[in-house]
């Protein structure tokens, strides 16, 4: 396991390039996002550990970061001013862009994951979900539905054009969780399954055809679930084979390197990054834990 | 503010798999060091009205001298293994001289040095428009502050002190600006090892912020939070806010300062006295 510390920030989302396997890209907030300015770190995992490629600072929390698909240097962040930040990680200074059109904090950002469209989702405490493409200063659209916080928006690895929100008590039509939802991701080999994560602690999993009950529920969390990611899936299996617990304090990010099977970055309120790779395959991230449910 | 909310709201539930709040991993997030400053001993005197009441015949020097013999007592030490003292006292205009006599009349040598601190809450000429509010909580608290010394909740933290009184009490009750003292040994965690003596609290952090003379009373609301972004312990910092935002019953269990008084210049140390005595009695874990 490699580690880096982002020292006086307080790590809330990271993301794996999708263009270089090594490299990943961490949005950390001051004062555990509460209060204070964001840094994004760009990190590469080298044979002397993780070095940071580039940092930038902001002056108001960054709570997510999402890689764009056809540019490798290319970066979004949610930000707790409500901009939607783009950056270059070939730019020294500052973001390439800021589109401010969000009025509360912006939770949750995601590039899309199928071909031929480039757009970015941006999920907003001020209820409101907006589309972008970054080469415009506007969005393209922007989605009303949700009466409360969104905390994640998440695009389908496999139906062009759709995408799933996470908000209190309802997640498109589903009614996935007692209390807040926080977190959602898609079964990357099932188009209609979906997982969720919320304040109850638990983590569940939905068919979007049959929306009424859970297809299975994955207890073994003791705070609530922060950020769920998908990449293998046995429901049969309701327990956690592997709890990691190499953080101190609330695990806020997680991701899977694409590149290389199995290695995961996360990071947590205790300042560390960490790489590593785990025997199993199925990862979920708790608000004081890893978790690891798999096969 | 909009985001603690939310955040706390996040952490209103537990799974069912729960354990206490503060796993042992938590517990770990502050290594202890031998540099670390460790309270040792925290005691107080009674508490009497201002001016009229148990101890409106005794000196401010008998009181300090009271609770300096107290902690010493009760941590076994002697008075030449004390570096320095600090004494805090915002309503005698011969603080200096107090402290002094003070430190003599318990026994120090002259080579102890000691030095005032004075910190004012500034308060008084705008507490009236207050009292519609404050009236009912203080039957609250005062309620509590006699249970709790009718059950001996106080007696670890007590420093008795013998006196003499000429009168009776005046009648007329006001906020309770109070007679008292309170003293709180520190030493460096390696020094305390050494010695053998019990750890009582560790400093992790502190916070000093100034909050406008109109809306006094509020300090600890700005100073808190300040002081648990020093300590970056976010846990703790989740748990002591949610704390304050809520139960009752967990707030002063046995009476704060409106019930017992308020000593002008010693409150900090008998709140110490209070929470680490009470904390002791309870059980959890200190850090």
């Amino acid at each position: 396991m490699q580690s880096f510390q982002t020292k006086a920030r307080h790590g809330y989302s990271v993301e794996f390039s999708p263009y270089f396997p090594q490299r990943f890209a961490c949005a950390a907030c001051q004062h555990y996002g509460i209060a204070g300015t964001g840094t994004l770190y760009v990190i590469d995992k080298t044979p002397n550990g993780l070095q940071p490629v580039q940092m930038y600072q902001w002056n108001d929390g960054l709570f997510d970061v999402t890689w764009a698909e056809n540019n490798e240097n290319v970066l979004v962040t949610a930000t707790g001013d409500g901009a939607v930040l783009v950056w270059d990680t070939q730019q020294e200074r500052g973001p390439i862009k800021a589109m401010k059109e969000h009025t509360k904090e912006v939770y949750s950002v995601h590039w899309s994951q199928t071909r031929n469209e480039h757009l970015v989702l941006s999920g907003s405490w001020d209820t409101m979900i907006k589309l972008w493409d970054i080469g415009h200063n506007q969005s393209l659209k922007t989605f009303r539905g949700h009466t409360y916080i969104v905390y994640s928006v998440r695009w389908s690895p496999h139906i062009p054009g759709c995408f799933a929100s996470a908000s209190e008590s309802a997640q498109n039509t589903i009614q996935a969780h007692n209390g807040e939802i926080l977190t959602c991701d898609w079964c990357k080999y099932d188009q209609f399954i979906i997982f969720t994560g919320g304040v109850d602690c638990a983590i569940r999993g939905w068919d979007i055809r049959k929306p009424k009950a859970p297809i299975c529920e994955l207890p073994g969390h003791k705070f609530a679930v922060r950020r769920v990611k998908v990449l293998t899936w046995d429901f049969k299996q309701p327990q956690p084979l592997e709890t990691i617990e190499h953080h101190t304090e609330f695990v806020y990010g997680l991701d899977f390197n694409i590149h290389t099977p199995g290695e995961i970055v996360d990071c947590g309120w205790d300042e560390l990054v960490h790489v590593y790779t785990p025997k199993s395959a199925i990862i979920n991230c708790s608000l004081n834990n890893t978790s690891i449910i798999t096969l | 503010m909009d985001r603690m909310q939310i955040l706390f709201g996040h952490l209103s539930t537990r799974g069912e798999c729960s354990v206490p709040a503060f796993t042992d991993v938590a517990g770990k997030r502050f290594a202890d060091t031998p540099d670390d400053v460790v309270i040792v001993s925290a005691l107080r005197t009674p508490i009497g009205k201002a001016g009229r009441g148990s101890f409106k015949d005794t000196f401010p020097d008998e009181l300090l001298a009271a609770v300096l013999s107290g902690i010493l007592k009760d941590a076994k030490i002697s008075h030449q293994q004390v570096g320095d003292i600090c004494v805090g006292c915002v309503g005698d205009p011969r603080v200096a001289l107090t402290a002094r006599t003070g430190e003599f009349f318990s026994g120090f040598p002259a080579e102890v040095p000691i030095h005032t601190v004075n910190r004012q809450l500034e308060s008084m000429s705008k507490y009236r428009t207050e009292r519609a509010t404050g009236d009912i909580n203080p039957k609250i608290f005062e309620h509590e502050a006699a249970k709790a010394t009718e059950t001996g909740l106080f007696k670890d933290e007590i420093v008795p002190v013998t006196t003499k009184i000429t009168d009776k009490d005046g009648n007329e009750r006001e906020i309770t600006v109070s007679d008292g003292a309170a003293a709180v040994l520190v030493a460096k965690r390696s020094e305390a090892e050494k010695l053998g003596l019990p750890i009582l609290g560790v400093i992790r952090s502190y916070a000093v912020v100034g909050v406008p003379p109109e809306i006094m009373g509020i300090g600890p609301a700005v100073a808190i939070p300040e002081a648990l972004k020093k300590a970056a312990f976010a846990s703790q910092a989740f748990y002591s806010m949610q704390k304050l935002g809520i139960p009752l019953e967990k707030v002063n269990p046995k009476g704060g300062a409106i019930a017992l008084g308020h000593p002008l210049g010693c409150t900090g140390a008998r709140q110490i006295s209070t929470l680490l005595h009470e904390l002791k009695r309870r059980g959890p874990r200190i850090d």
